[in-house]
């Protein structure tokens, strides 16, 4: 700097300040995954560093909306606690001392490992995946291995409600299924978070509300939702089903049922055999071809597949071999008119008023019939009936982990579609609609794989792991009823488990219940921590040694994390993942895709940068060791590699069935087939071009009705989402389930054990019904008077978001939430510090009070507290000091029922029941320290490549100095 | 808000020396000051170093030091920019004054004109000083009809008492000087409890209701503050004294600030020669240590409107 230029920044009056600098120098379109979202984002590049993110406009998720974690993708990406290098464990398990080794050992150990056991025994590899987006691929690659052992974390998530959507629906709330947003006019939402999905339900909530239209929040914590609601419901958490079964014993008992829609669409008036005792007791009525038969007003029978029939909804029939049967709807009016469902017998147990529920029923009614929406435009359904528009009542239902995580979750969730169904508002204008690729057919499939005759050593199972039993036959057990897979889905113990039950995983495996497996491996989820319930003893779990042979409980864990979580303590061998930005992915239609109700549409994340350290994408580690194991599907029958490149190579060449692959867009040799066709060389380059996203539009006339739109049906078919296109029937009454009763009573080929006969009789009902959460019904009320729940903030979604430097800013500690008169009554100033217990332990938190949350809940943020010494954070971190974690209070058992320990989750599809756990605060005895408890023995070690945490997380600077002129 | 060290020193030190300067520039033109011209560059100097020396550390705080002369531009709306120039151009006649007493032994005509007017200027410029900070709407403590007037007598209270010191040390009686810092000490102390008065029994017509206009809806709380951990918002604008150690620290304005000046100028009164001037001394010593505590808590006990939105009911 000479001299002019120093005094010039002296006396120069006029600074030149570029008022609109050149931001980037370059822009990528990729695909956001800071939730299950997935929205468009567009990454600013400078000097080869990532300037920021903003949201993509042209994305038809997110419409150019970022939230607050979407923008902090940076943060994650600068964060200190990326994994750096393939480590292999040299301390005591939870210690985290490890050696870091090379590439070449980590495969080399992975493949000596789990060769020996697929040579062995392939069940010893349990093999489960947490907030993967690729279980496409994972469920392939567990499926090639010939393990049934394998799940994703929706078994933790939304099982309930997947699955009780699926048999209901052929669709679900949430990923396959939304409201109407631009035409309802009623809106209804249960138990929905803001951590997840939130830049489209803020757009179509915001519109929803311009519009008018009225919307309710449900949910025992007056959340930011239920802040802009037209009416907030602080119900008392687990009673969602009761409520709304009394909506519908007013909507019967008011007569405003759309009872045209239920004959047209559903199940409704089909037959059901009443002859108790017998063995197909309340299964439909059959002609011999397998079809249901409705009754007619002649009195006479017809098949209810055909087009033309007039079927009565109410009305007993005797059967040609003298039996009684009566249609679907006189089962449903006869229950639900039964007074106990009535407002005022159910007013106290959900802590809603009964004139509220008179109330909402009859809005929701003048809404549904009063407000009918007709959209102009023709469509022929199913059976070649034109009509000339699409009529539609704008009553919709929005749902989520509120429902889902507790006990009654299966059947509270059939509540809520029957409700939808009858005011028939499934897939019409302003109701709520399928999400592409649903419907799938109904009651659904494929089954899943895995039962005893198909796991064979060194051979793949004929199908995946997961699916959809629909009768006893298809449970994964063996010939003497027990569990085949280590986490008891498909067994009696969760006969539906759609998602598998990953929560269950580690204490089986410790237990050697069903059978001790050899390896335990795992992607992105943080078990030794916030994913686990009881993760106190889960962590003893872990590092516990059976004194016999001196070996661990779990002989051998291989977890895949980017970041130095929790878990990554606990393992024996860490193959360091990518960030997101950093490689390729695809969220597919055979997975849970970017779809709407408009159309199927999917997206690619590219690679942003390259990793600036030793470490891979897990699916190319995966492919990779697909390829060595020599796993079928991952070999050419020469054995060489089949996707050499890895993920992109298997995202582009991979096909399922013929002409159906991983990504929907695109396909074809020229590119310009949508959905079915051979691959092409150039799909991914058309994504990027595309901002990485392919998003198809139906055809206005496909887009309501698709359940029994012939024109859809056949596209549908056509792209290759369904098999064929017959009409989906929606099932007011799930036969699949009266089966497994019937099974419970004796009755067919596979019978149930006795322990389970009366709990499979009771919560296998094929019509809704509402039973107090186990915790509840079982614990003891009176010692644990409170209910407790968790949710995520809008601005943290995953466990790595409360590691990211803008994040934990906002949030670095939590406190529970207490309602101000019941702090009050219970002596708690406006912040103190309490203890919390539950059957399965205690906690001292600070406390907090709150006006927004029902008076009998306490509540508080999920996944803020951290164990000291993980995710690289300074010793001084105040999630370590002032964070806490509910997890440590909730059993995954159940007492003990007639010796049979079940699961703390759902008896139907096993879903972990995280909102059942009841409470109880005490305040601290005097003098008693005011600080976090229990607190863990810190964890020591660090690899060797972390560096230390720094004081202060700098980001940008390096812009602002080049900015300066 | 959050007591900077550079901006505790800054004000008592300028208001101490511009004090100083404005009872030169009175108290020479009227022969009421000893008329060496060592006095007189002792006293000077004094004025200079406590009144530059404050504006220098005023600027250890900037993050470009070089550019603080553009402050000066904006006088038009800021007395942060008019405290800069009525500081610089009070230096003007003050020089004139300086080199017309001590070169050439004259203190009246023309330089007891320059004196007069830099006495005025110096005032002026502390009365800026004050005004920084009783302009500030979102702070209650500072927004209120005592700030100026505290401004204008500590600052003349600090510099009675060393003007008073630094005529004993000519060996000469100053009663007359010390009379009036004694009147002073008696004054700054009771518009100081006039002051503390005023925080204390007043409270804050800013609410959270007010400031998020919710206040028609019934109860308005702060379900979570923006920030869980300190940002620096809170540490500038939400700094919290405990109410212990505040009155503690009141205490210690009283006692060393006020009572113990006092004190000693009053013995003064009665004993002249050594004796006085070293009670002079403690007296200036004691005021100096008693202001920056005083001045500390001045910036400690402020709030600003903003700690609203950090769970503060009112401010």
């Amino acid at each position: 700097m000479n001299i002019a230029e120093l005094l010039r920044d002296y006396f120069s009056p006029h600074e030149k300040v570029d008022t609109s600098p050149r931001v980037s120098d370059e822009i990528k379109f990729t695909t956001c995954y800071m939730c299950a979202c997935r929205c468009g984002i567009k990454v600013h590049l400078k000097d080869g560093g990532i300037r920021y993110i903003e949201g993509n406009r042209d994305h038809p998720i997110n419409r150019g909306v970022i939230c607050g974690k979407g923008a902090s993708g940076i943060m994650q990406q600068h964060s200190p606690a990326k994994l750096k290098k393939p480590l292999l464990r040299v301390g005591e398990r939870g210690t985290g001392e490890f050696r870091e080794i090379e590439w070449e050992e980590a495969i080399d150990t992975s493949v000596a490992w789990l060769s020996a056991i697929r040579r062995e025994d392939p069940k010893k590899l349990a093999f489960f995946t947490g907030r993967d987006q690729s279980q496409a691929l994972t469920g392939y690659w567990a499926a090639q291995f010939g393990t049934p052992n394998f799940a994703a974390h929706g078994g933790f998530c939304s099982v309930n409600m997947a699955a009780a959507g699926m048999y209901t629906l052929g669709g679900s709330f949430w990923e396959f299924g939304e409201p109407d947003w631009a035409l309802t006019r009623f809106l209804m939402m249960f138990g929905v978070a803001e951590d997840h999905d939130s830049n489209p339900i803020k757009i179509a909530l915001s519109g929803l509300r311009r519009r008018g239209a009225k919307f309710v929040s449900v949910n025992p914590v007056r959340t930011g939702y239920s802040a802009i609601a037209d009416e907030w419901i602080g119900i008392r958490p687990g009673t969602d089903g009761l409520f709304v079964l009394a909506l519908i014993h007013e909507l019967l008992k008011a007569d405003r049922i759309d009872l045209e829609y239920l004959v047209r669409y559903t199940n409704a008036a089909w037959l059901v055999i009443q002859a108790p005792g017998a063995a197909d007791d309340g299964l439909f009525v059959r002609n011999e071809t397998g079809e249901p038969l409705v009754l007619q007003p002649s009195g006479s029978l017809a098949s209810a597949m055909t087009a033309e029939v007039t079927a009565r909804l109410i009305g007993e029939t005797r059967l040609p071999d003298g039996r009684r049967a009566v249609p679907v709807f006189q089962l449903v009016a006869e229950r639900y008119l039964d007074p106990c469902y009535a407002p005022d017998a159910v007013a106290e147990s959900c802590g809603i008023p009964a004139s509220t529920i008179r109330r909402l029923a009859a809005e929701m009614a003048d809404a549904a019939f009063d407000e009918a929406v007709e959209v102009p435009v023709a469509w022929t359904d199913w059976a070649g009936r034109r009509h000339q528009t699409m009529r539609g009542r704008p009553v919709s239902l929005h749902a989520m982990r509120g429902i889902s995580a507790h006990s009654n979750g299966f059947q509270t969730c059939r509540a809520l579609h029957l409700l939808q169904l009858l005011l028939g508002t499934i897939d019409v204008p302003g109701g709520w609609r399928y999400k592409s690729p649903h419907p799938k057919p109904c009651p659904p499939g494929p089954k899943p794989a895995g039962r005893p005759d198909q796991i064979v050593p060194g051979t793949p199972l004929p199908g995946i792991p997961l699916g959809y039993p629909l009768s006893p036959e298809d449970l994964i057990i063996d010939a003497e009823g027990r569990p085949v897979r280590i986490d008891k889905a498909f067994s009696w113990d969760a006969p539906l488990g759609a998602h598998g039950m990953m929560h269950m995983v580690i204490a089986n495996a410790w237990r050697g219940d069903p059978y001790p497996i050899n390896t335990l491996f795992m992607y992105m989820a943080n078990m030794a921590w916030n994913s686990a319930m009881n993760s106190v003893e889960t962590m003893r779990m872990l590092i516990d040694k059976d004194p016999s042979t001196g070996d661990y409980r779990i002989p051998r864990i291989i977890y895949s994390d980017a970041y130095f979580s929790e878990m990554v303590a606990f393992a024996d061998l860490i193959l360091p993942d990518t960030t997101y930005l950093e490689r390729w992915d695809c969220i597919s239609l055979l997975d849970r895709p970017i779809a709407s109700a408009e159309g199927p549409a999917d997206a690619i994340r590219q690679p942003i940068l390259p990793p600036d350290r030793d470490v891979r994408p897990f699916q190319d580690v995966l492919i990779e060791l697909g390829a060595r194991l020599e796993l079928p599907g991952f070999v050419t029958r020469e054995g060489a590699p089949l996707y050499p490149g890895g993920y992109p190579d298997y995202i582009v060449n991979h096909e399922r069935r013929p002409g159906v692959g991983p990504l929907a867009g695109w396909r074809g040799t020229d590119g310009e087939q949508a959905g079915r066709g051979a691959p092409n060389p150039h799909q991914l380059k058309r994504y990027v071009q595309n901002g990485c996203f392919w998003n198809y539009q139906l055809p206005e006339d496909q887009r309501y009705f698709k359940h029994a739109n012939k024109a859809y049906l056949e596209t549908a078919v056509a792209m290759g989402l369904i098999g064929s296109a017959e009409p989906i029937v929606l099932q007011v009454y799930v036969e699949p389930l009266q089966r497994f009763r019937l099974a419970a009573l004796g009755h067919g080929s596979v019978v149930a054990p006795a322990t389970h006969r009366e709990r499979l009789a009771t919560y296998f009902d094929p019509l809704p019904f509402w039973y107090a959460p186990f915790e509840e019904a079982r614990g003891e009320p009176t010692s644990f008077p409170l209910h407790a729940v968790t949710q995520r903030p809008m601005q943290m979604y995953h466990s790595w978001h409360s590691q990211n430097e803008w994040l934990r800013q906002i949030l670095g500690n939590n406190r529970l939430f207490v309602n101000r008169a019941t702090g009050r009554a219970l002596g708690l100033a406006e912040e103190d510090w309490a203890w919390l217990s539950s059957r399965l332990g205690r906690i001292r938190v600070p406390t907090k009070l709150v006006d927004g949350v029902n008076p009998g809940t306490v509540w508080t943020w999920n996944a803020v507290g951290k164990r000291a010494g993980a995710w690289n954070l300074e010793p001084g971190s105040p999630e370590f000091r002032k964070g806490f974690l509910l997890n440590h209070l909730i059993s995954e058992l159940l007492p003990p029922d007639g010796g049979y320990e079940f699961a703390n989750a759902d008896p139907i599809t096993g879903q972990a029941a995280w909102y059942d756990l009841r409470v109880r605060i005490d305040r601290l005895a005097p003098g008693e320290p005011r600080s976090v408890a229990p607190s863990f023995e810190i964890i020591g070690g660090r690899p060797a490549s972390l560096d230390p945490p720094p004081k202060v997380l700098r980001y940008g600077q390096r812009f602002k100095t080049r900015m300066q002129t | 808000m959050h007591p900077a060290l550079s901006i505790v020193f800054f004000t008592t030190s300028s208001g101490a020396g511009f004090s100083l300067l404005a009872l030169l520039g009175v108290g020479a033109p009227l022969g009421l000051l000893p008329t060496s011209a060592s006095f007189g560059v002792a006293a000077l100097a004094v004025a200079f170093l406590l009144a530059t020396g404050g504006l220098m550390s005023s600027t250890l705080h900037l993050g470009r030091p070089e550019r603080a002369w553009r402050a000066f531009s904006q006088w038009r709306s800021s007395w942060l920019s008019r405290e800069g120039v009525f500081s610089l151009l009070t230096f003007v006649p003050a020089a004139a004054f300086g080199v017309g007493w001590i070169f050439f032994g004259v203190t009246d005509g023309v330089v007891g004109l320059c004196a007069i007017v830099a006495a005025a200027l110096s005032i002026t410029t502390i009365y800026c000083t004050g005004m920084i900070y009783a302009s500030l709407k979102p702070v209650r403590q500072w927004h209120n009809q005592w700030v100026v007037p505290n401004y204008l007598v500590l600052g003349l209270m600090s510099g009675c008492l060393i003007l008073d010191f630094l005529i004993r040390l000519w060996a000469e009686r100053s009663s007359g000087v010390a009379l009036l810092s004694l009147i002073v000490v008696l004054v700054s102390w009771w518009m100081k409890e006039q002051y503390w008065g005023r925080i204390d029994t007043t409270s804050g017509s800013s609410t959270v209701a007010s400031a998020t206009t919710l206040g028609n809806r019934g109860r308005v709380r702060v379900f979570e503050a923006p920030h869980t951990e300190d940002n620096y918002l809170l540490k500038e604008m939400g700094y919290r004294v405990a109410r212990r150690h505040r009155t503690r620290l009141r205490h210690v304005t009283r006692l060393v600030g006020f009572a113990f000046p006092g004190l000693a100028t009053f013995l003064t009164l009665m004993v002249g020669g050594v004796t006085g001037a070293i009670l002079a001394g403690l007296g200036v010593a004691s005021a100096a240590l008693g202001l920056l505590v005083e001045r500390w808590l001045f910036f400690a006990e402020a709030r600003h409107t903003v700690t609203l939105y950090y769970g503060a009911d009112a401010v």
